[in-house]
């Protein structure tokens, strides 16, 4: 079903389905962290925003398929803080001083 | 997905939910841990409320992602709309829609068929005044591990100097 838009361009079903999503269904993308780590131990972490506003996850899964753990990071990251609005990927598992730490993957928000 | 079952001695059965976005379906590999597993644990920010921590499962053996299972829920969060199937005026509209496409609609007919199926959820919806959905009950197994963790003597970061 397409909704008219006042802008001209058209909202679909599928576009208001992201915004609140139903029991069972999951959300996915991409991420990335990275940043210099200036000692040991110091912390590297990005807030991730989900599409959906309404529904409240019970679970992330991340992956580090685009990168692994390089440049000072030395494991995977971990996540929390998880809520309606997204949630936090953060490593405290750093070597410094390193101008460049990161890893990327993917990342599966389930409702 | 995610965790199915948690029984009184702490072994869980979960499912992998990781969808990698070139994958074509979710990962779904099935898992048996017990929640002395030494990669069940609490994750947080130093200095973080307990209430905003996650507990990580094991990496997946099938595909490598890890799985942090949101195990506080306020009950606002639990009447989020993928928690709980509200009784609403939109909902006795649509029930009136669909019963009126079913009475126009061919005897023995699949679209007979499939409007009666969508009519009987919003009837289950209206006769209990509102339902609780599988999200929820995934939230009450997360939150039944939380308990699990602590009487094993795993508590949240910042908690453990207080025990």
């Amino acid at each position: 079903m397409a909704l008219p838009a006042v802008s001209g361009n058209t909202i679909f079903a599928s576009d208001l389905y992201q915004l609140c999503r139903p029991s069972g269904s999951q959300e996915t993308g991409h991420y990335w962290l990275g940043g210099p780590v200036y000692t040991n131990g110091a912390l590297i972490s990005l807030y991730m925003p989900s599409q959906s506003r309404a529904a409240t996850p019970v679970s992330a899964s991340i992956d580090t398929a685009d990168s692994a753990p390089a440049g000072g990071m030395n494991s995977a990251p971990t996540t929390f803080n998880l809520t309606v609005g997204g949630f936090q990927i953060s490593t405290t598992s750093t070597t410094g001083p390193n101008t460049n730490a990161h890893c990327g993957g993917n990342y599966t928000i389930q409702y | 997905m995610a965790i199915q079952s948690i029984d009184d001695q702490g072994n869980l059965t979960w499912r992998c939910p990781h969808w990698p976005e070139e994958a074509d379906t979710v990962c779904g590999a099935q898992h048996q841990h017990h929640i002395g597993h030494e990669a069940i644990k609490w994750h947080g920010h130093p200095g973080s409320k307990p209430e905003h921590q996650t507990v990580s499962l094991p990496p997946c053996s099938g595909c490598g992602a890890q799985t942090f299972l949101k195990v506080h829920y306020t009950e606002k969060e639990l009447r989020a709309p993928n928690m709980w199937l509200a009784w609403t005026f939109e909902r006795a509209q649509m029930l009136q829609v669909l019963q009126a496409a079913y009475q126009q609609a061919e005897e023995g007919s699949s679209q007979k068929m499939m409007l009666a199926q969508q009519m009987a959820e919003l009837e289950a919806i209206r006769n209990a005044g509102g339902l609780h959905t599988e999200s929820h009950a995934m939230a009450l197994r997360h939150r039944e591990l939380a308990r699990q963790l602590k009487a094993a003597g795993k508590h949240p970061l910042g908690e453990e100097e207080q025990q």
